[in-house]
């Protein structure tokens, strides 16, 4: 559950770095290797839950700051 | 000199009266509760939010499921021609638990500082000085006449006389108590078991190579 993730890209096998936060409000993550042009992203179909579970975070940590 | 009780202060007597248990323990017991309403609210939102119940909350009945959240792996083709064709997308489903970016945080160091400093001192000085000082002058004069009566007498006397006398006294306590607490919130490093789930969830989406001849195995349902 770290922010910053890191796997193994399944085309080359080098690696994608993700930044978990991003990667769920819809931005697209492509492979380090630069002959490589795997890219990986939320589908869209997936949007409203993930915003659902982002939304009820942003709001515990709102209430934390308090 | 007013009264004053001149004995050095006792300092077992001064140290014997801390709650040291409470000074010690309480930050202790505060950063444990801590950690405990964090992890606590942290499982909440992880039940509510990465998962699905189809049963009771809070009961054995209670059956969670992770909701699972839909990826795309998007790879590009090249035709033998050279010409770019059509995007290959793959889609994988992940569990929303495993990406959510919820730290564990915890109170991960707690230093509590106590210093106390408990001085006493007395000191007396005692000066006494006596000065005396005494003159005396005298001067006599005596005239006397005979026929018309004649008589003068004079005289003088002078005398003094000082006397001085000083005493200091100090007397001092003092006590200074300081009480430092350093807690410190953190993230605490994945578990293992949660880091292998990870990892195995990354290498499942590479594509399985079939060998020549063979056929796909469906995978078993839940």
């Amino acid at each position: 559950m770290s922010d910053h993730p890191e796997i193994d890209c399944p085309c080359c096998g080098g690696k994608i770095l993700l930044d978990a936060a991003m990667l769920l409000k819809g931005s697209r993550f492509s492979c380090s290797n630069e002959y490589c042009d795997a890219v990986i992203s939320l589908s869209s179909e997936s949007h409203d839950v993930t915003k659902n579970a982002l939304d009820k975070l942003n709001e515990i940590k709102k209430v934390d700051s308090i | 000199m007013p009264v004053q009780d001149r004995g050095l202060v006792s300092m077992a007597q001064q140290f014997s009266g801390l709650p040291i248990k409470s000074l010690i323990g309480a930050p202790l017991l505060a950063g444990a509760e801590a950690n405990s309403k964090m992890a606590l609210t942290q499982t909440q939102f992880l039940l509510s939010t990465c998962f699905t119940n189809s049963g009771v909350a809070g009961t054995v009945a209670a059956k969670y499921e992770p909701i699972m959240i839909k990826m795309e792996l998007t790879r590009s083709v090249i035709k033998v021609d050279g010409s770019a064709g059509t995007p290959v997308k793959t889609a994988f489903d992940l569990p929303l638990l495993t990406i959510m970016p919820l730290n564990s945080l915890a109170v991960d160091n707690v230093t509590v500082t106590f210093d106390m400093e408990v001085k006493s001192s007395f000191s007396n000085d005692q000066e006494t000085s006596t000065e005396s000082e005494s003159s005396a002058k005298g001067s006599f004069s005596a005239k006397v006449g005979y026929g018309l009566f004649s008589a003068e007498v004079s005289g003088s006397v002078s005398a003094s006389s000082k006397d001085t006398s000083s005493e200091k006294s100090h007397y001092e306590k003092s006590n200074s108590a300081k009480y430092t607490i350093n807690a410190h919130a953190g993230q605490l490093p994945l578990p293992e078991g949660v880091t292998t789930i990870i990892q195995a969830f990354s290498q499942s989406i590479a594509p399985i190579q079939l060998k020549a001849g063979a056929t796909p195995t469906p995978a078993p349902g839940p």
